[in-house]
């Protein structure tokens, strides 16, 4: 009996739609409310959408950020910050730039 | 040895010049390569103008600006923004080819959101961001007139006081996390309409047919693969759509994972109709997604962060990778080598991607390949929660924090939101060792493919000469290795900048990462729909997978660790006090 229930095709298509079921509840019923109790979930949420990463994004041509980071780095090698020269003349304060723009150039793909 | 399995290529020990046109090896090379050309013809042939006077003048201005401060200032960001924003594939037909190209998008409460966002839907929920943007706006625009003004303190001083330099540098660090978050609540009350229901067909079709080449010449039946290719297609958009949900933003379970898990549940459920199964060539996207794979190892990108990058991320990941392969064969004696290599390159080197090569370079079956993603999915999933906040924890250096989660956790979206969670700094240094991670890559799957033609798939005795080892080795692995070399000379030849600009927010990002991404999805909705749950458990027998990739990583974290702390903070800690 329990063979051929498992062989029709509807058993099949009941056995598709418990595991369907079983899908939803975990993604949709449980796993909010487990967000909800949890601000560390709730924090790595929030700061993937400010960046507009995505926890799941294979490489990383994938994730802006890692463009941003890379040149990020980049600079750091290529032009190290270090100030007036040390027992040279006396240091220019020159300028000060505010950034016209409200900021830098972090993830442009903001998923919701 | 080489099997005669259906799961796995065959090889038959000779080549005759018909391989180049009937051999899927060398169509993914061909397929590969016809995208990768169309993308150098788009984007690299006449590079606009204004690209090198932009990005002269933001180099001008960050070297003066590294000679007036000690820190990174205001106008130092403004002009390395500046540069990030230069995009080869904002042009009018980069725009064009990322339209055609574009995956389901996100959505929270309505899947059918992923396919089609009216006007109206766009307008009203423009109108309900708009508010939160505005005040991320009065808040970012607050700190970076505090930021300017402890900025303009620290020159006043000539630059001469430490503690108005680290006021300055804390200020400004709390205007970009201002400014990153007025960024995002400003895309968002900016939301566009959207149909996906015209452009999806059309991919589909032109996929479908750009296939159907190869299928013709190596004798396979084009109206059954055409036919099987729209179910397959169809799962693929499912799979997309649902990585793009919301809340799996908080699992790590991206398009891929989905693909696979859709796949069999339809399998093992209701079952794989017949007619979807000649379209079901793992091997064939998987390896067309590979050489396209090729073009994003960029070798250049080793040197991102200096000598503690390529420590963290090329010293430590070979060992950890060899290790671990001795400690399945050696110790817990695992009967398939495939199988072992493949969860070592996936657990040391960078997750699935890394996982995806492997596995295709050593000829593993495609059961061996879903468990070994199955256990970096699983593992990614607790280590991108449980690393950052052990690191806050036990206050643990942003750097150090961000340098170990890049060199251990698998996937590299996990690897970025993990940073971030922590901190602008975290982020940055995790994403830049996990990319330099990735293009070892290249290295990794040319090393598998040469060991297992040499040593693995000859008999105990037998030296293979150099014929044999031509026979054996898999062809595709010489595309992805000339697409690699390729770009990376373009690149070098480009310079950073230039080289960033062009291919990467151009050849890269605007063509050949979406073609590979989608190829990639069909390969996993492909697996799904082809595996059993039965053969599945066969291979996760005694445990021995989920031991070895324990194992490995406990030793991962701790050399990496250890290998972080001596290069950023012993070795150079002048460099890592600027990052």
């Amino acid at each position: 009996m329990r063979h051929s229930l498992r062989h029709t095709f509807i058993g099949r298509l009941a056995a598709l739609g418990v595991s369907v079921a079983v899908l939803w509840a975990l993604f949709f019923v449980a796993g909010p409310r487990v967000v909800a109790h949890l601000p560390a979930l709730q924090h790595y949420g929030a700061v993937q959408d400010i960046y507009g990463i995505r926890s799941g994004q294979l490489y990383y041509t994938d994730v802006e950020m890692s463009q941003q980071a890379e040149i990020n780095s980049r600079s750091t090698w290529r032009f190290t910050p270090t100030g007036p020269a040390k027992g040279g003349g006396p240091a220019v304060p020159g300028p000060v730039v505010a950034p016209m723009a409200a900021g830098p150039a972090a993830g442009t793909a903001v998923p919701r | 040895m080489a099997t005669n399995d259906s799961n796995v290529v065959v090889d038959h020990g000779h080549s005759r010049l018909s391989d180049l046109w009937t051999k899927e090896d060398y169509w993914a090379i061909w397929l590969g390569f016809v995208i990768i050309i169309a993308g150098i013809c788009v984007y690299l042939l006449n590079p606009p103008a204004e690209y090198g006077e932009k990005i002269d003048k933001a180099n001008a201005v960050m070297a003066a600006e590294a000679q007036r401060a000690p820190f990174k200032t205001l106008a130092y960001y403004k002009a390395q923004d500046d540069k990030a924003k230069i995009k080869a594939m904002d042009s009018p037909t980069g725009k064009a080819i990322s339209a055609f190209l574009k995956t389901p998008g996100g959505w929270s409460d309505n899947p059918l959101d992923s396919f089609y966002v009216s006007k109206a839907a766009a307008d009203a929920k423009a109108a309900a961001n708009a508010e939160k943007a505005v005040e991320a706006k009065t808040k970012a625009d607050a700190a970076l007139a505090a930021a300017v003004t402890a900025e303009t303190a620290a020159a006043d001083a000539a630059f001469a006081d430490a503690s108005l330099n680290d006021g300055a540098k804390a200020k400004i660090a709390e205007w970009r996390a201002a400014a990153a978050k007025a960024k995002s609540a400003a895309d968002k009350a900016k939301s566009k309409p959207m149909n996906l229901l015209t452009s999806l067909p059309l991919l589909m079709v032109g996929m479908g047919l750009f296939f159907a080449i190869g299928m013709k010449f190596m004798g396979k039946s084009v109206p059954g693969f055409l036919l099987g290719f729209i179910a397959v297609f169809a799962v693929a958009c499912l799979a997309t759509m649902m990585g793009s949900q919301a809340t799996m933003k908080y699992w790590g379970i991206g398009t891929e994972a989905w693909a696979i898990i859709i796949g069999m549940l339809i399998a093992n459920t209701v079952g794989t109709p017949k007619w979807i199964k000649p379209a079901l060539e793992v091997e064939y996207f998987i390896k067309t997604g590979l050489v396209l794979l090729g073009a994003e190892v960029l070798f250049d990108k080793i040197i991102a962060i200096g000598i503690p990058g390529i420590f963290v991320a090329w010293v430590v990941t070979p060992i950890v990778l060899i290790c671990t392969f001795i400690f399945g064969q050696r110790i817990l004696k695992m009967e398939s080598k495939t199988l072992n290599i493949t969860i070592s390159a996936d657990m040391s080197v960078c997750g699935t991607s890394a996982a995806i090569a492997t596995a295709a370079a050593c000829r593993a079956k495609k059961e061996e390949l879903t468990l070994s993603i199955g256990l970096s999915l699983v593992f990614t999933a607790i280590m991108m929660i449980a690393m950052p906040a052990f690191i806050k924890a036990v206050d643990m250096p942003q750097i150090l924090g961000g340098a170990w989660m890049g060199g251990t956790i698998d996937a590299t979206g996990a690897v970025a939101a993990a940073g971030a969670f922590l901190g602008e700094k975290a982020l940055y240094v995790a994403a830049t060792i996990k990319m330099i991670q990735n293009v070892l890559i290249g290295v990794t799957a040319f090393g598998v493919a040469v060991y297992w033609c040499t040593r693995v798939e000859c008999r105990e005795g037998h030296s293979v000469g150099v014929g044999e080892i031509w026979h054996r080795f898999p062809k595709f692995v010489l595309g992805f290795l000339a697409a690699s070399i390729v770009f990376s000379l373009i690149s070098g030849n480009l310079g950073p900048d230039m080289g960033k600009a062009l291919l990467d927010q151009g050849v890269l990002k605007g063509l050949t990462a979406s073609a590979r991404g989608w190829f990639f999805c069909l390969a996993f909705t492909a697996i799904g729909l082809a595996t059993n749950f039965r053969e599945l458990a066969h291979y996760f027998k005694g445990g021995k997978p989920l031991i070895l990739y324990v194992c490995g990583q406990s030793f991962n974290l701790v050399l990496t660790l250890a290998m972080a702390y001596v290069m950023f903070y012993i070795v150079f800690p002048e460099i890592t006090a600027k990052i």
